[in-house]
């Protein structure tokens, strides 16, 4: 999904992937987002539902800054955004299209954290008490 | 016998010559009729005639408008609007200079006329700009110059920001074996619309690539665009950059200024922005690769050359 969005796959004329030599940095960042926010959002899932608490705030915040960055620049996402709110969307559009790199290095920054923090929640709330 | 012979012959005679007397007197007779009948009528609408100003806004133009009679129509030298005065006043109304004189009308007449004129040619030639640069139902009368030979059968239609970074990776990695594999080889023609959406510099970079053209060197400074391309809004494409690279490929920095800063060609950007959205052009960019036969493939996103040499050579068969 990233990948489309972020406009490494293409479905028009013909299903195409094609990453452009000077952007390999962009798509490593953009599978690492993808593999990390699959692992938190599930393990938070698990933590939600079955240890009942509710400490969410990292796997939301980190998918939604990894995958909003770049995504909004010239695509359809940004022309939507910019055609409905106008100056405050290319603000926003223009802020997100310009720190693409920064905000994915973020984002992968705060879904390690998350994933750090949910790893040892586990951990120890599942822990059998002798 | 030969008596019989003279009588059959005057009978013969009168039988032509009679019935055509008379159908011609009853024509004569009908438009006589006719025309007594029309004038009557004419009488009866004259003296129920309705006023200039009710005549106006029925939609009659101002010098076919009708007065009862003994009436006539002037315009009022002021503002030149209708009315009709008793022909005895005329005189006096144009000499105390409320209406106008014949000669004045005459050339109000001759100069609406000419604005006429002028009008239709416009139209005309618009019709015709527009009749000959729309290709596979885009209108690219106002896009840039062609770039190619103009006898290919195939045509590239970009659509594009200079602000876009997609834009700027398409041209950087793209573009050149697009021009080596299609253009250079007549194989296709590219025209560049502009869709400046991303903000106020888009716009201003768009309007300094047609005082470039004005000047011959369209492309040459869209290249210079793109290879100083930098983040959306950040002032890269600010006034005053915009002519820094004009000076950088050699243009006429004084006309190219003046160009610049009188917003010359800023109803053309708007008009391709138009032409853009209103063909479903939602991204930077997009192409419309329109075929010998008007057919229309549309690629959106910066995709590699061989998508397009695939697609023009099936196209061409």
């Amino acid at each position: 999904m990233l990948s489309v969005l972020s406009e490494y796959i293409f479905l028009q004329p013909i299903a195409t992937f094609y990453v452009p030599s000077e952007d390999v940095s962009g798509f490593a960042l953009v599978v690492i987002v993808s593999a990390l926010s699959g692992l938190v959002v599930s393990m938070s899932i698990f933590r939600v539902k079955m240890l009942h608490t509710r400490q969410l705030s990292g796997s939301i915040a980190g998918p939604i800054i990894g995958a909003s960055a770049g995504v909004c620049s010239c695509g359809s996402t940004g022309f939507a955004i910019i055609s409905t709110f106008g100056t405050i969307g290319g603000t926003a559009t223009a802020f997100l299209s310009n720190y693409e790199i920064p905000l994915r290095l973020v984002a992968i920054g705060i879904l390690a954290y998350t994933y750090y923090v949910t790893s040892k929640g586990i951990t120890a709330q599942c822990k059998i008490q002798k | 016998m030969k008596d019989y012979k003279f009588s059959l012959l005057v009978f013969v005679l009168y039988a032509l010559i009679i019935p055509t007397y008379l159908s011609a007197n009853a024509i004569k007779m009908s438009d006589s009729m006719m025309e007594d009948i029309e004038s009557k009528m004419q009488e009866s609408v004259m003296e129920h005639m309705d006023s200039p100003h009710k005549q106006v806004k029925m939609g009659v133009a101002d010098h076919d408008i009708q007065c009862k009679t003994d009436y006539k129509l002037v315009f009022k030298s002021t503002d030149w609007s209708p009315a009709c005065v008793k022909e005895s006043s005329v005189a006096l109304l144009v000499q105390r200079g409320w209406a106008a004189s014949e000669e004045e009308m005459m050339n109000m007449e001759n100069e609406m006329m000419k604005d006429e004129s002028m009008m239709k040619d416009k139209e005309h030639m618009d019709e015709k700009s527009m009749m000959t640069n729309a290709v596979g139902g885009v209108d690219i009368s106002m896009a840039s110059p062609a770039e190619g030979s103009l006898d290919t059968s195939v045509t590239i239609i970009e659509f594009g920001d200079y602000q876009c970074p997609k834009c700027d990776q398409w041209f950087k990695n793209e573009k050149p074996a697009v021009t080596n594999d299609l253009i250079e080889t007549n194989k296709a023609k590219l025209y560049f619309v502009d869709l400046a959406f991303l903000g106020e510099d888009s716009v201003k970079a768009a309007e300094a690539t047609y005082c470039a053209d004005d000047q011959g060197k369209y492309w040459d400074y869209h290249a210079s665009l793109y290879n100083n391309q930098g983040g959306i809004q950040s002032g890269w494409a600010s006034t005053d950059a915009l002519k820094q690279f004009a000076s950088d490929i050699g243009l006429d920095r004084e006309q190219f200024d003046s160009c610049l800063d009188s917003g010359k060609h800023s109803d053309r950007i708007s008009y391709n922005t138009q032409v853009a959205t209103s063909n479903g052009v939602e991204a930077t960019p997009t192409f419309f690769i329109v075929g010998p036969d008007g057919s229309i493939e549309k690629i959106v996103g910066p995709q590699p050359s061989s998508i397009f040499v695939d697609t023009i050579t099936r196209m061409l068969g």
